[in-house]
Formats: structure tokens, C-alpha cells, sequence
């Protein structure tokens, strides 16, 4: 198949390109769900105030 | 190769310049940052993206490709599947909730809160901080080699150089600024493998023409290999022979499954806004990891036929053995000379992205998991903790991208996933999914885990075995099994142990209080 010697190969090859379109369809459907709420932007400003710590700390 | 010198510095004075003008912009007005850093999908996509791979995917694993054959392919599929997919749907959601409910900001952190154990941050921290240079070796390695073909600069020196620019990049606050200058290196690595996939294809005559000559050249492979198992580049090698076990065990499901539990990746997703950026990163990332390993995994073994077509000579006989030099060697041999010059300042971008995200990880690891949390130590000594963590990384990466034998990238790293998902992958998505999992329980499979890959590296598994000796000074033995045992990578035999372990453990041991519970799941 594909101009490969077995089939084991070749589906593999098939795989990943199904694969990534599998990622596209996914991201396509999904596109705006999980938008930001409130309770997401309150608790991820809480949550960068110390991650600006973190950073901070190094050189 | 003047004009390249000079374009490759002129290269680097513009990234380090946006990396500082990045970093200096971000950081000016730090509330007016929180209220108005959105980290684009994109941008989150193609920063894990670089971080996930790198110079050692395309060099080391498609050098490895390049001696194995086509099967190596299916470490494409479960890279997007597993490391894409299912990383960013069912563990990167779960993980940005969880770090906000906890307020985590590593790896080890959220681990050690979730079950309330400061051992089980300052351990993972350790562990990490002590083995993640090998792998950042691995990275390291991947752009000398490419620095030594291409700039015919000594393998030894171009390290050191590299070495010394990257650190001066990481002090300049260029390993703050990291996410930002990584979404211009991805583009430019996306375009360059576009190139080189249609470049070959091209070259062989088309897609299924290049995999039947290849399938043809059958005969040429080496009896050495040809007794390991291998069964020509576009076939799977025999089953249950070494070579069988070394592309399915160490290499396919070894990396494959162990990028889940990568503490570099994971951070990733605390630094998303909503799950709206991780369904959007999903597409790109998708595509992204296809055009990196999956054409270097597609080049690698076709290198052969072009080498063979142009020089009479298989890859591993074009660079005389060290797998590590074939896709550099047929960079430079093969494409045309602005492409190569192009391709290494890609990868030379692909490097810095990994490694300043590493050497970040390897300071934090010390820093904040081990010294602060785990020691409950504070007042300052933790900024020295953490800065010396990122240098003491610097200096262990650079000593061991010395020490290291060649033909070693796709080793190194899949030594370190193998590694962190033994140690960490059952810990980890109990954290995320199992509430019944228990303090006791994650620290079993956490340390079980761990112990577990370590005896097998050091008794069983005959490549590490033999080079360790420790086997041989205490048993008088090389390894104390033998075929198949001593080919089938310790990732088979550990991440079973640390999955009973925790189920064991956990439910012999009482359920976590459940006012924690319910923090720590808040929200989901």
C-alpha cells in the first residue's frame, strides 16, 4: 500500500495524517466553546499575580 | 560560508532583541499586564509546539528514522494523538483548572498540592532537576551536530559557543520572553519542513515512487542490521526481534506515551486564559507536529534513496555511523545552499526555544519545588536557589552533551520520557481524574515507579547496563535477564508497576479529606 513494503508501515503514515486532521476537526467544532467567564478572568488574574513572582525570580 | 556566519549572528541579534523588547514591554506595568496578557492560541500552540519539539525530533529522531525505516512513523501518530489530543482535551483543561484552584505554578507544585505532600514536590522537583539535563543534552547535541556539518565548526567548540550565546540569551531576558519569540521560530520551522518533505518527494519522483524505490533498495541494508531484524526502511522490522523492540518499546511507545507527563509541557497549559485557547491550540498544534515529526519521520528513511541515487551510498554509510549527522549531512549535501542556511537558523531557533524553556524548568525544579516548598525555606534564599538551579542546569546540559557517545539524541531523549512517565504519568492523571486516589498512593507509584525504571536500566537493559557496569561489578553479569528482556525498554515494566501501585496503595489507604477534594476540583 502507498509503495510501502507492509501494511503495518503504511497505516501508520495513514494514522498521523488522520491524526492532525482528527486536531483540525476538533478545533474547528470547538472553536468558541470555553470561552472566558467571570470566574475564569477572577481567578486567572489571582493566578498571574504570582506567576509574575515566579518569573521574577529568575536571572 | 563567511556570509553564513555573519547571517547567523545577524539572526540571533534579532531574536535577542525581541526577546528583550518582548520581555521589557510585557513587564513595564505589572497589573496592567495581568488585565491585558492574553496568550493568543496560536501563540500557545506553536510554543508548546517548539518546546515539544525540537532539534533532537527532527536531527536525532530523524536520524533514527533514517537507520530504522518508516516504522519510526508511528511515533508521528501517537505524537499527535496522545501528545496533541489527548494532552491538551483531557489533561491541559483539567490542568489549567486545577493550577488556578490550587494556585500551582510548576509541575511538581501541582502534584505535591493536589495530594498535599511537600515530599512529592521537592522529590519530583529533584527528580527533575537532576535528569532533565540529559535531555536538554539531547537538544544540545542536535544543534552542534548541525553547527559541526554546516558550519565546519568542531563539534566541541560549536557546544561550547552555543552554550555560551544561549546563556547569555537566558540572563538577557530572553527566558521570560520565551512564549512570544517562540511563535516566530515555529513559523519559520513549519515553512523550512514544508520545503524539505516537498524538495524530496520531488526528488524521488513523487509520494508512493519514492516509497517503492525505497521499498526496492531492501537489499542494501546493512547484515548487521539486516541480523537485528530490520526488514528494509518502508517495512516493519521482525517481530520480536532487538530492532523490534528498540522502534515499538523505546522509541514509539516510550516517547509516544511519556510526552503526557513532561513537567516543560504541562506548565504550558497553566498559561492559558480559558479552554476555549486549548481547543483552538488543538488544530494548530495538530497540524504543527505533523509537518515536524511526521516529515522528519518521512525524510529520515528517504534519505537513503537520495543519498544512494547522488553518492552510491546508504545514510549510515554517508555519516559514517553516527546517526546524529544524517539529517545535517543531507541538509548540506542534498538541498540547496539558501535552504540550509535557512534551516539552521531554524533550528538553531527550535534550540533555543527548548532549551531556555528547560533551563527555566531545571531553576524552578530547585528553586521554587525543592528549596522553597519542599524545605519550607523563604526570605531570598530562594531567588539564589532558583538562579542557581538554571545555571547548575546550564553546566550539568553542557557536561553532558560532552560526555555523551554519539548516535545519541533519540536515546537521551526518550531516556527522559520513558523516565518522567514512570515516575510521574499515574500520579498525574490520578490527579486530574481519580479522587479516590490518596497521598500514600501517589507517593508509591511516584517513588515505585521511579525505582522501577532505574533497576531495569541498570540490571536488565543491556545498552544502559553494559555502560553503567554496575550490574556487571556486583553479579559479574552484563544484565541478570536475558533475550527478549534486555531489549524491551524499562518504560514496559515501570509504568505498569507505578499504575498498581497507586490503585493498590490508594485504595488501601483512607480517601483524601474531602473540603480538599472539593478545592482541588472546583469549578470542573
Amino acid at each position: 500500500m502507498l509503495g510501502f513494503a507492509d501494511n503495518l508501515t503504511a497505516w501508520g503514515y495513514i494514522l498521523s495524517i488522520l491524526a492532525a486532521i482528527l486536531c483540525v476537526i476538533y478545533g474547528l467544532i470547538n472553536w468558541n466553546k470555553g470561552t472566558e467567564t467571570e470566574e475564569d478572568y477572577r481567578r486567572t488574574v489571582e493566578w498571574e499575580r504570582e506567576e509574575i513572582e515566579v518569573e521574577e525570580k529568575l536571572p | 560560508m563567511f556570509v553564513n556566519i555573519l547571517l547567523v549572528i545577524l539572526y540571533l541579534v534579532v531574536i535577542f532583541y525581541l526577546g528583550y523588547k518582548g520581555w521589557r514591554e510585557t513587564r513595564t506595568a505589572s497589573d496592567y499586564m495581568i488585565a491585558g496578557r492574553q496568550i493568543n492560541p496560536y501563540v500557545m500552540a506553536m510554543s508548546y509546539g517548539a518546546t515539544f519539539i525540537s532539534t533532537s525530533a527532527i536531527v536525532g529522531f530523524g536520524g533514527a528514522a533514517a537507520l530504522f525505516g518508516f516504522s519510526v512513523i508511528w511515533l508521528t501518530f501517537l505524537n499527535i494523538f496522545v501528545g496533541i489530543f489527548i494532552a491538551f482535551v483531557f489533561f491541559g483543561k483539567r490542568t489549567r483548572k486545577m493550577g488556578r484552584n490550587l494556585d500551582a505554578h510548576t509541575f511538581p507544585e501541582i502534584l505535591g498540592l493536589r495530594f498535599e505532600s511537600r515530599f512529592i514536590q521537592g522529590f519530583s522537583g529533584l527528580v527533575i532537576f537532576v535528569f532533565l539535563p540529559v535531555y536538554a543534552a539531547a537538544v544540545l547535541i542536535g544543534i552542534s551536530r548541525f553547527i559541526e556539518v554546516y558550519l565546519n565548526i568542531p563539534f566541541g567548540y560549536g557546544l561550547l559557543g552555543f552554550s555560551i550565546i544561549l546563556a547569555l540569551y537566558v540572563i538577557w531576558g530572553g527566558l521570560k520572553g520565551v512564549m512570544y519569540t517562540d511563535a516566530l521560530q515555529g513559523t519559520l520551522m513549519f515553512i523550512m519542513m514544508a520545503i524539505l518533505v516537498i524538495f524530496t518527494y520531488s526528488q524521488l519522483g513523487g509520494i508512493v515512487k519514492a516509497h517503492q524505490t525505497l521499498t526496492s533498495m531492501a537489499n542494501l541494508v546493512p547484515a548487521k542490521l539486516k541480523a537485528l531484524g530490520h526488514m528494509g526502511w518502508t517495512a516493519s522490522p521482525k517481530g520480536g526481534s532487538p530492532l523490534w523492540w528498540i522502534v515499538y518499546s523505546t522509541i514509539v511507545y516510550g516517547v509516544g506515551i511519556g510526552v503526557l507527563a513532561q513537567p516543560q509541557l504541562a506548565v504550558r497549559f497553566m498559561t492559558v486564559k480559558n479552554d476555549a485557547s486549548l481547543n483552538r491550540a488543538v488544530l494548530v498544534g495538530g497540524i504543527f507536529i505533523l509537518a515536524m515529526t511526521g516529515i522528519a519521520f518521512t525524510v529520515g528513511p528517504l534519505t537513503n534513496a537520495v543519498f544512494f541515487q547522488k553518492f552510491g551510498k546508504i545514510s549510515i554509510a554517508m555519516a559514517k555511523g553516527n546517526i546524529d549527522k544524517i539529517i545535517p549531512l543531507y541538509i548540506d549535501k542534498v538541498m540547496p545552499s539558501w535552504f540550509a542556511t535557512l534551516f539552521l537558523l531554524a533550528m538553531l531557533a527550535a534550540a533555543m526555544s527548548t532549551l531556555s524553556s528547560q533551563y527555566h524548568v531545571g531553576g524552578t525544579s530547585l528553586g521554587r519545588d525543592f528549596y522553597e516548598k519542599s524545605l519550607g525555606r523563604t526570605g531570598g534564599g530562594e531567588i539564589t536557589a532558583t538562579r542557581l538551579g538554571v545555571g547548575l542546569t546550564i553546566l550539568f546540559t553542557i557536561g553532558w552533551g560532552l560526555f555523551l557517545p554519539p548516535s545519541i539524541i533519540a536515546i537521551a531523549t526518550a531516556f527522559f520520557f520513558g523516565l518522567c512517565s514512570s515516575t510521574f504519568l499515574p500520579m498525574y492523571f490520578s490527579a486530574l481524574y481519580w479522587k479516590r486516589a490518596t497521598k500514600a498512593g501517589a507517593i508509591a507509584s511516584m517513588v515505585g515507579g521511579f525505582i522501577a525504571s532505574f533497576f531495569w536500566l541498570i540490571f536488565i537493559h543491556k545498552k544502559e547496563a553494559a555502560a553503567i557496569g554496575i550490574c556487571k561489578a556486583l553479579t559479574g553479569k552484563v544484565t541478570l535477564l536475558g533475550f527478549p528482556w534486555n531489549v524491551i525498554d524499562p518504560n514496559v515494566i515501570a509504568l505498569p508497576v507505578s499504575i498498581i501501585l497507586i490503585i493498590v496503595v490508594s485504595l488501601a489507604t483512607s480517601r483524601m479529606r474531602e473540603e480538599h477534594l472539593e478545592k482541588c476540583f472546583e469549578w470542573m
